[in-house]
């Protein structure tokens, strides 16, 4: 899970609109305002987020830079159909969607079917991708002889109990994403010991830490040098 | 082969269901109606329905395209000459065909009276031969004995029995898992009455003691096998029924067999009898977010071959669960905490080993870790699966 630069340059109408809130937002099922503002909403962050799945890093949106073109937005607004996504709009702490439904700092765009996972679980801000203190190699590491991401090993005790609880709350390991995952560096790496060189348009963090682990020789378990 | 395309709309959990039941482009029978069509799909998304529309469409089948009853809209490359439907119910859906057979998992009326006329014209052809060889000995005609003798070799020999031929082609390969075969050699007149299977010692199994499984294939194999089904419809569902895997594994290949110039339908939670089918074949329901009925496509961009994601024969049975049937994980959930936990002590040894730390099988972490490894299935040489 990458760190995500939350900037909002292009859903500039959204943005002025949001920070003029005060008090209660409009609910987040209000037509108008969804209508106005979700598509810009969910493709600054598409943008921001590479077209990734913000917790997974499974691709969501095809990788056309076609979609992101400044072409497509006028007067701070997307101005064509959202192209086609597997993907949602999510409120990483499901308790501000009453009230904040509309907060740009509580959006993310994640596979439908995580969001549907995740649901209103509650969360902790350790990792969440937009935190100030959040970075991927300080709180993940990669295990490739299960490929599941762990709790960094340098952690505290308490600290890798929140991190694990937020890597099972944001399904980072969840079954469907591990064997995506595992398929899609397999290929990479099995192409690139050939001297093929693909684009790495999924799971980025996965890679490159498996990356370093195979420099330095350690991407196998532990028990394969016993 | 038949049925080509099904729109449903507005009919149930289905709002608006578009299936092309053709191959697509790239095969080498593109454009052309399915062979065999696998239905899955969580419980309630229509499967079974599906079949009992299918089976039960109109009083008439037309080659045009047509709305039929419950809005339901079918397009035929030809019309089908009988429709069959194999259910595990014994409830006869409402078809007003004289061309329609329900076969539900029981034994009777499945299809032996027509075995057992098959017999008797065959038994009656012998009698016939033995008669001439008879009279010719009994008028000392030893020429005539041995022609007629030779004629009823060479005739035996081009018409096998039927029953020997259902029991050799298919009912034996299947049978000898379960160490039971047919009793082809028939003794008595009652014999003929109903499908006997013997044991090792040659002893006849009464049908009570058959298994589910056992009947479910002899109540399934002959019908398909006697009515000698052309151009028809056959709609089978949940074809695993009280079947083992390894039976589960061959039984589709059976069917198409025994009833090759068909169109089959099949309604199934296997991933096994999945295996046995084209991606193109399979159609996947799910329920969209309004609870309606939809296809999961499988293909990415236009419907050629080359653009489907999963090609269910080719993938191991934990893929196919997983990428097809949707189990999220390659396992149980105790396998998922163990994997997480391997993966997090996994991390901490490397890292105790970066900082210096000698590792060895001795070790109480590495133990633990090894556990871990042989409880996962894992040879732990390798440290993967």
């Amino acid at each position: 899970m990458r760190k995500i630069d939350k900037q909002c340059h292009l859903s500039t109408v959204y943005k002025t609109w949001e920070s003029s809130l005060t008090g209660d937002h409009p609910t987040y099922s209000h037509s108008t305002t969804k209508r106005l503002h979700y598509n810009s909403i969910v493709m600054q962050l598409l943008f921001n987020q590479d077209g990734l799945c913000a917790f997974t890093e499974e691709r969501i949106c095809p990788k056309n830079d076609k979609t992101y073109s400044d072409n497509n937005w006028a007067d701070g607004i997307y101005n064509i159909d959202k192209p086609d996504i597997s993907g949602d709009l999510e409120h990483f702490n499901s308790s501000l969607k009453e009230k904040q439904g509309w907060l740009w700092d509580n959006f993310f765009v994640v596979s439908s079917f995580i969001n549907r996972k995740k649901g209103t679980k509650e969360v902790d801000s350790i990792l969440k991708p937009d935190d100030i203190n959040y970075e991927a190699s300080k709180m993940l590491d990669y295990n490739p002889t299960t490929n599941f991401f762990t709790p960094h090993t340098e952690l505290t005790d308490t600290e890798k109990d929140r991190v694990q609880k937020m890597i099972d709350t944001l399904e980072i390991n969840n079954g469907l994403i591990v064997d995506k995952r595992e398929r899609f560096l397999n290929k990479i790496f099995l192409l690139s010991d050939f001297g093929v060189d693909l684009d790495i348009d999924e799971f980025p963090t996965a890679y490159e830490m498996t990356s370093i682990l195979k420099e330095t020789n350690n991407e196998g378990s532990i028990l394969d040098t016993l | 082969m038949i049925i080509t395309k099904i729109h449903i709309k507005d009919h149930q959990q289905f709002k608006d269901l578009e299936l092309d039941l053709t191959y697509p482009a790239g095969h080498k029978k593109a454009g052309e109606p399915l062979d065999k069509v696998c239905f899955i799909g969580q419980s309630g998304t229509g499967k079974t329905t599906l079949l009992e529309e299918i089976i039960g469409l109109g009083p008439k089948f037309r080659s045009t395209s047509k709305v039929l009853k419950n809005n339901i809209e079918v397009q035929y490359a030809d019309a089908p000459f009988h429709r069959a439907y194999l259910s595990i119910s014994e409830n006869i859906p409402e078809v007003s065909s004289n061309r329609f057979y329900f076969f539900p998992l029981l034994l009777i009326n499945n299809g032996w009276e027509h075995l057992v006329s098959a017999i008797e014209n065959h038994q009656h052809e012998q009698a016939k031969y033995a008669f001439a060889i008879s009279k010719a000995f009994r008028d000392k005609d030893y020429d005539a004995a041995n022609m007629y003798s030779q004629k009823l070799k060479q005739w035996e020999h081009e018409n096998e029995t039927p029953l020997i031929d259902l029991a050799n082609t298919y009912l034996n390969p299947i049978l000898k898992n379960f160490h039971l075969e047919v009793k082809t050699e028939l003794e008595s007149l009652e014999e003929i009455k109903q499908i006997n299977l013997i044991n090792k010692n040659l002893e006849v199994v009464p049908q009570q003691f058959w298994s589910t499984g056992i009947k479910n294939i002899i109540a399934r194999t002959i019908p398909l096998y006697t009515h000698k089904f052309e151009h028809s419809i056959i709609c089978i569902d949940e074809p695993e029924t009280s079947l083992y895997p390894d039976i589960q594994r061959k039984i589709i290949d059976i069917y198409t067999s025994l009833a090759p110039n068909n169109q089959f339908f099949y309604a199934t939670h296997s991933p096994i009898i999945a295996s046995s089918f084209e991606p193109w074949e399979i159609v996947e329901l799910k329920f969209d977010k309004e609870g309606y009925v939809y296809r999961d496509q499988y293909w990415e961009g236009e419907n050629h071959v080359k653009n489907y994601k999963y090609d269910p024969r080719y993938l191991r049975w934990d893929a196919i669960l997983q990428n097809i049937f949707d189990l999220e994980n390659d396992g149980s959930d105790e396998r998922k905490e163990l994997l997480q936990e391997f993966a997090n002590l996994d991390n901490k040894l490397k890292e105790r080993k970066r900082k210096g730390d000698q590792l060895s099988k001795e070790d109480a972490e590495v133990k633990e870790l090894m556990d871990m490894g042989k409880k996962l299935g894992w040879d732990t040489k390798q440290g993967k699966a």
